[in-house]
């Protein structure tokens, strides 16, 4: 069977000394931020603590210097990252430029934009939003009807994307779009880097199961874009956007999302002598224990510069059954006893995300279609 | 890692675990893996072994089971172990390790010699039982691998003692069986990809249906799960004189508990997927789905190791999970 290797990371002294860097910062950083707050996770917005995390050198880590970057490896930015979700840290802010919208602009854009946009994105000021999903294109993102037209002097976009999360305080959006008709289902697509200030852009709220904002619907009305917005090739979208969701897909956001809940069932359930299921926390800090080593393994193939496509898939596979199973686990282990407060709002919280942590970043169901390709049978 | 090493280990024990495979014990077949020196791979040079890491000298181990051959291999590989810590030098096998009053040792009627275990002073004591087959009560396990009881237990006074807690050799014990299930798990997840590509209904290939294309998915992230959790036991088994007992006890138990979950839900989309001919004797699924049902709870069940884990985890202050487990990370040698 052809799986993927996840060969074990072992961490040098200067790593062990990074991740306690990290953590002095976030135990003062977040010494006020309750537990119900922090249970946001990678939800939670919080641009002045994104800047300091800029400030700290902790963003854009492995961009070059050249662009305000810190030339530090994929282990390095995945060992940040995990502190940061650990402690429940506010990173919704910078999350999706530092995460993906970075790496495509090093690929892809121009020089000049390389130069003006990466320094922002690692200084923690600069945020992006994610332009793929469309009404009647989710899963199947080949269907996207967005359109931008070549003109005289650029482009004009026009159609509507949905989901989109921050939309509504990104600087930046890169927008997957059609820019010719199609010979081949995956042909005539391109990426284009739309600055969210132009005229012709509106973006209205969509409300998720808790009632909260975080993602919108994005309307283009005729916006007339410059002739570098272009990222990349004209027509090499798909090929882009496939790797840009590589970098979606593979890191401990895939399964730290509830581990808030993790350290709130752990201090509830020693007020509570004997109620433990205790079989139960145990299986929970087993799966994530192998979960950490996984992930990370994945993170030291991308820093030899390997494509771990099929390993991400995997990773994100399991991180998203585990995340969801901590509420389901936390109510068997504590029963009815859950009336600390702070307990009882952050359970609400996971258990009303839940439902996302398969879904964003390619369904489950998309992602098991990845493994099956990769293991031969499609 | 030496890769080069590794490979050539797993190359040479396919060799020879090639073809076989069954519920029997086959004597020739074990003084092939002696002679190849299997039992002893554990061992520092100087004490005839080959100076390997955990990860090689278990690599027989994870082949022998991925082709279900029954031979105690990992048995007395640690039984060397144990007894060269205890400076008792090593022995021709098969031996194993039991505790004493346990009964179910691996493989008693065709071992030469038993280690026999007791706590002792924190540490674990040692007595060396020589053994003939009329000496046991035979049994087996759920995959029909004996697992044999002395009809009589003396007890006998230790004869030398190792600096390691009864726990963490514990945990080692239960390394063997987390490093069989990965194997087995892995070869279940190849037959069943195999045959899905085989066998037609409804004039397609199984293989080309969604949903059996997302069980193999699936078991194929299990399979994944399992190779890394043992992979983590065995390093942490390295690092033991550096990262010390409680991190390799902790990975370990974390390691079994993993890979026996892999182990259950491999088990069953194996059957599912086989249909009745995995359910048949003569066909060789079941070699492999009994024994993984059978080491799930061999040396720590599945809930004993959960507890201990569970334990660990409360007793850590609060919001203190998080630096717990990062300190189990296995630090890069110079
Ligand atoms: C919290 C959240 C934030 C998001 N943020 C963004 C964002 O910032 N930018 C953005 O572009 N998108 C975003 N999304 C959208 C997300 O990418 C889509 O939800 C996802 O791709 C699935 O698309 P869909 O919701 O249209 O579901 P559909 O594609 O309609 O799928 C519905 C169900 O059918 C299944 N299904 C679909 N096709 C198949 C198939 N071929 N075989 C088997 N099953 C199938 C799916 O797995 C799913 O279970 C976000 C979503 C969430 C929940």
């Amino acid at each position: 069977m052809a799986l993927p290797t996840f060969p074990l990371e072992t961490t040098t002294p200067a790593q062990a000394a990074l991740r306690d860097d990290v953590r002095a910062f976030l135990a003062e950083a977040l010494l006020d931020l309750p537990a119900r707050e922090r249970a946001r996770s990678w939800t939670g917005f919080d641009a002045d603590f994104s800047k300091k995390l800029g400030e700290r050198g902790w963003l854009g880590m492995t961009l070059p210097k050249a662009y305000g970057g810190h030339d530090r490896s994929a282990v390095d930015r995945h060992i940040v990252v995990e502190e940061l979700l650990a402690a429940g840290a506010p990173v919704a802010a910078h999350w999706i430029a530092d995460r993906q919208s970075a790496p495509l602009i090093l690929r892809h854009a121009t020089e000049e934009q390389r130069r003006t946009i990466l320094p922002r994105i690692a200084a923690g000021t600069c945020f992006f939003g994610i332009g793929m999903s469309e009404a009647g294109s989710g899963s199947d993102l080949a269907a996207a009807r967005t359109r931008a037209e070549k003109t005289a002097d650029g482009y004009v976009l026009n159609g509507t994307k949905l989901w989109t999360t921050y939309a509504h305080k990104a600087h930046y959006m890169i927008v997957f779009c059609r820019t010719s008709q199609a010979e081949t289902r995956y042909g005539g697509f391109s990426q284009v880097l739309v600055d969210m200030s132009l005229p012709g852009i509106s973006v209205s709220p969509v409300l998720d199961i808790s009632g909260e904002h975080h993602f919108n619907e994005v309307s283009f009305d005729n916006v007339a874009l410059p002739p570098d917005a272009l990222l990349g090739k004209e027509g090499d979208g798909w090929a882009q956007v496939m790797s840009e969701l590589a970098f979606e897909r593979s890191g401990p956001d895939r399964f730290l999302s509830s581990f808030v809940l993790v350290d709130e069932l752990l201090r509830c359930v020693r007020r509570i002598p004997g109620s433990a299921e205790t079989a139960d926390l145990g299986r929970m800090v087993a799966r994530l224990m192998v979960l950490r080593q996984m992930s990370l393994s994945v993170a030291g193939r991308l820093a030899r510069g390997e494509q771990p496509v099929l390993a991400a898939a995997i990773v994100k596979d399991l991180g998203a059954l585990f995340e969801q199973d901590v509420p389901e686990i936390a109510r068997r282990v504590l029963r009815e006893d859950a009336s600390d407060p702070e307990y009882a709002a952050v359970f609400r919280r996971i258990l009303l995300a839940a439902p996302s942590f398969s879904l964003r970043g390619g369904t489950r169901e998309i992602l098991r279609g990845i493994i099956a390709r990769g293991l031969g049978l499609r | 890692m030496d890769n080069s090493t590794y490979s050539m280990v797993l190359e040479t024990s396919e060799k020879l675990f090639a073809g076989c495979g069954g519920d029997g014990f086959d004597p020739a077949l074990w003084s092939a893996a002696e002679e190849a020196g299997f039992p002893l791979a554990l061992l520092r040079e100087e004490n005839g072994g080959f100076g390997f890491s955990a990860r090689e000298a278990f690599a027989p181990v994870r082949v022998a089971a991925a082709r279900a051959v029954a031979l105690p291999l990992g048995e007395t590989l640690l039984a060397n172990w144990v007894l060269s810590q205890a400076g008792l030098g090593s022995l021709d096998g098969p031996l194993a390790l039991a505790w004493a009053g346990v009964e179910a040792v691996p493989f008693g009627r065709h071992l030469r010699a038993v280690v026999r275990l007791s706590e002792l002073d924190g540490g674990v004591g040692l007595s060396l039982i020589h053994t003939t087959a009329d000496l046991w009560n035979p049994g087996t396990n759920h995959a029909g691998e004996a697992r044999d009881s002395l009809i009589v237990q003396e007890p006998t006074a230790p004869q030398a003692r190792i600096a390691m807690s009864p726990v963490a050799l514990r945990a080692l014990m239960s390394t063997l069986r987390t490093v069989q299930m990965a194997g087995a798990i892995e070869a279940v997840a190849d037959m069943c990809l195999r045959y899905c590509n085989e066998r037609e209904q409804f004039g397609r290939a199984l293989g080309k249906f969604q949903v059996i294309q997302h069980q193999l998915a699936i078991l194929a992230t299990q399979s994944c799960a399992a190779t890394v959790a043992a992979d983590m036991a065995l390093a942490a088994f390295e690092a033991l004189m550096t990262q010390g007992e409680e991190v390799f006890v902790l990975t370990a138990a974390a390691a079994k508990l993993r890979t026996a979950e892999a182990a259950t839900a491999a088990a069953s989309i194996a059957h599912q997927v086989h249909g009745a001919i995995g359910f048949s004797e003569e066909y060789s699924l079941h070699l492999l789905t009994r024994r993984l049902w059978a080491w799930r709870d061999e040396d720590g069940s599945e809930s004993q190791w959960a507890e201990y884990l569970a334990n660990w985890a409360q007793n850590q202050p609060e919001r203190g999970l998080w630096p717990a487990l990062t300190a189990c990370d296995l630090a890069k040698v110079a």
